[in-house]
């Protein structure tokens, strides 16, 4: 992985509001091609990191790389390869689909007025293309499908999403999570995707960033983070050193101890193995058991300070 | 640059609010007018001699840069409601995002306000001119020295309307709301010479010192209050009563000393609406 292959990287990322501390010393890393999921609660600090990264808002300390560019005045530049959809959809209410994509044309300077049709098309809102209807009468789901189309013109090279989900019934999750999987692959855009939901990131995402109280909790990959949330098997043995030592032989990575000195095995399927395995080696099983770990209850543990990685 | 500014016009032409705002400014002209003509019709020539020259054409063309104004109140609600949506729909957001500094984005808001509003201003003295000419009112220009006071005035004018625009922008995009901007933009320069009419004499007489810093700061807070509507044609001075406690006078518009003082206080408002308001924009957090 070279420096090129980097987009955003920040170092130290930190804004304070008065006596708050939005962001406490962020660092998070995305690459080219990926979609990266930002994961925190309501308030945990995503807003506020997107906004930084976009230009809106001002950092209080630390410094970001953003598209190869480092100063300001370079930043500035780049953001022309950028294209973001921050909180809502910022729409010109009083005016129809097509007068919002126009805008967006006469803020990238593109002549090509031929674009408003295919990116509405695109973003499946081919019923309001020649439409009188304003966007202040469009429903949530098309309001963020505009917003989305008024994104992808100029071919941006990474585009950031805040909660683009926020609102939708379910349909129109499903629907926006695909148009966004399409986007990703068939323009190869960067993505970075933030959400309070991580369940609905997880059908997306490729690398996912933890966020709480504004401090960046963990940075993972999404097949790191299905392995740690899949069925996992508890273990407890009358010798967990050695017990460790021989499962980490087999299942390197995939095995660490909690606090009260239980064994945690993610990601095996046949759990009988490990059993199977201790036995051989002459250590004898005291507790045994299988659990289920979702996704939310990872989230929850992760943010509660109690995880295990 | 060019594209933010085109943008803003594009969005403005696009609002139905400047079309609705145009259209009752110029009804409102109308009727403006055809009340003078009644007015000047009821006092008989004999009696508009008293007026001095408060109906000839181009004292009402210049009257209309007045704060006091519909036309100018009308201008400026608009004004403040057109910079407000950007703010409150978040797309102020989308000049940032694509690329442009804030200090772009305050300048070509400052610019379209000032072309949108002043292209507005200027149909209605053109209609004033037109409906002047049809009610047979004077045009008052006779010869050339007439046309450059005119000209003079219009100028000063023109100056003072940039320097209200900018003050518009800079509250408008400083707060980022529609009550402060309201409030500051268009109650503020109507009542505030009331105002300190009021509370002048009083700090005068509380002061039994009479520190004359204290004087000459209220002294000319009021001047330029109040030339905004002496050029504009009003014969609005305090060079008596208050005015004369506090020895003011500077009020022949024709004089350098008058002209000078104009041109550096609205060159000087205009550097801090303009050049301190982008620097602190700068450094703001869009909403």
């Amino acid at each position: 992985m070279t420096n090129g292959d980097i987009v955003v990287q920040t170092k130290g990322l930190t804004k304070r509001y008065g006596s708050t501390l939005a962001l406490n010393n962020v660092n998070i890393t995305v690459r080219r091609g990926e979609i990266y999921g930002f994961v925190g609660r309501n308030g945990a600090g995503k807003t506020t990191l997107i906004r930084v990264l976009t230009g809106i808002a001002n950092p209080t300390a630390g410094s970001f790389m953003l598209l190869g560019a480092e100063t300001k005045a370079e930043q500035k530049e780049a953001r022309q390869h950028l294209a973001a959809m921050v909180e809502t959809p910022a729409l010109y209410m009083n005016m129809t689909a097509h007068d919002n994509l126009r805008t967006t044309l006469i803020l990238k300077g593109i002549k090509d007025e031929s674009l408003i049709v295919s990116r509405l098309e695109e973003v499946g809102l081919e019923d309001v293309i020649y439409s009188s209807k304003k966007a202040k009468d469009f429903s949530l789901g098309m309001k963020q499908r505009l917003g989305i189309a008024m994104s992808l013109l100029g071919d941006p090279e990474l585009l950031i999403l805040d909660e683009p989900t926020n609102g939708l019934d379910p349909e129109g999750i499903r629907e926006m999570r695909e148009l966004l999987v399409n986007i990703n692959k068939t323009r190869n855009i960067t993505m970075i995707i933030s959400s309070h939901i991580l369940g609905e990131l997880s059908k997306l995402a490729t690398t996912f960033g933890f966020i709480d109280k504004g401090k960046i909790i963990n940075e993972i990959s999404s097949e790191d983070l299905f392995n740690k949330v899949s069925k996992s098997v508890v273990i407890k043995t009358d010798d967990n050193i050695k017990a460790l030592q021989i499962i980490n032989e087999k299942y390197p990575g995939k095995v660490s101890k909690d606090d009260n000195g239980s064994l945690h095995i993610v990601g095996v399927d046949n759990s009988s193995e490990i059993v199977k395995l201790l036995v051989q080696s002459d250590i004898n099983v005291l507790n045994f058991r299988e659990q289920e770990n979702g996704l939310e209850d990872y989230f929850i543990e992760l943010i509660g300070g109690n995880h295990r990685g | 640059m060019a594209k933010l500014l085109k943008l803003q016009l594009f969005r403005a032409l696009k609002d139905k609010g400047t079309i609705v705002f145009m259209i009752i400014t110029l009804v409102l002209g109308v009727f403006s007018m055809l009340f003078n003509f009644l007015l000047a019709n009821s006092l008989g020539q004999g009696n508009i001699g008293l007026l001095g020259n408060l109906f000839d054409t181009n004292v009402l063309i210049n009257s209309s840069f007045s704060l006091s104004s519909t036309p100018m109140v009308l201008l400026i609600i608009m004004g403040v409601v057109l910079l407000y949506k950007e703010s409150g729909w978040g797309t102020i957001r989308n000049q940032v995002v694509a690329g442009y500094s804030k200090i772009q984005v305050y300048f070509a808001n400052f610019l379209a306000m000032l072309i949108v509003l002043f292209t507005i201003l200027f149909t209605y003295q053109l209609m004033t001119l037109g409906l002047g000419y049809v009610f047979g009112f004077e045009l008052g220009i006779a010869n050339a020295a007439e046309f450059w006071a005119f000209l003079r005035s219009y100028s000063l004018n023109l100056l003072i309307f940039i320097t209200e625009v900018a003050f518009m922008t800079f509250i408008s995009l400083m707060f980022q709301n529609i009550i402060a901007p309201v409030f500051l933009v268009v109650i503020v320069p109507i009542f505030v010479g009331a105002i300190l009419q009021t509370v002048v004499p009083i700090v005068v007489i509380m002061n039994e010192a009479r520190a004359p810093e204290i004087i000459a700061a209220f002294e000319y807070v009021i001047w330029y209050q109040n030339t905004a509507l002496t050029i504009s044609g009003f014969s609005y001075e305090i060079t008596s009563g208050v005015g004369g406690l506090l020895g003011a006078t500077l009020y022949d518009t024709g004089s350098l000393a008058f002209i000078l003082k104009t041109i550096g206080t609205s060159i000087a408002l205009n550097g801090i609406f303009l050049g301190l308001g982008s620097y602190m924009f700068s450094r703001k957090d869009l909403k």
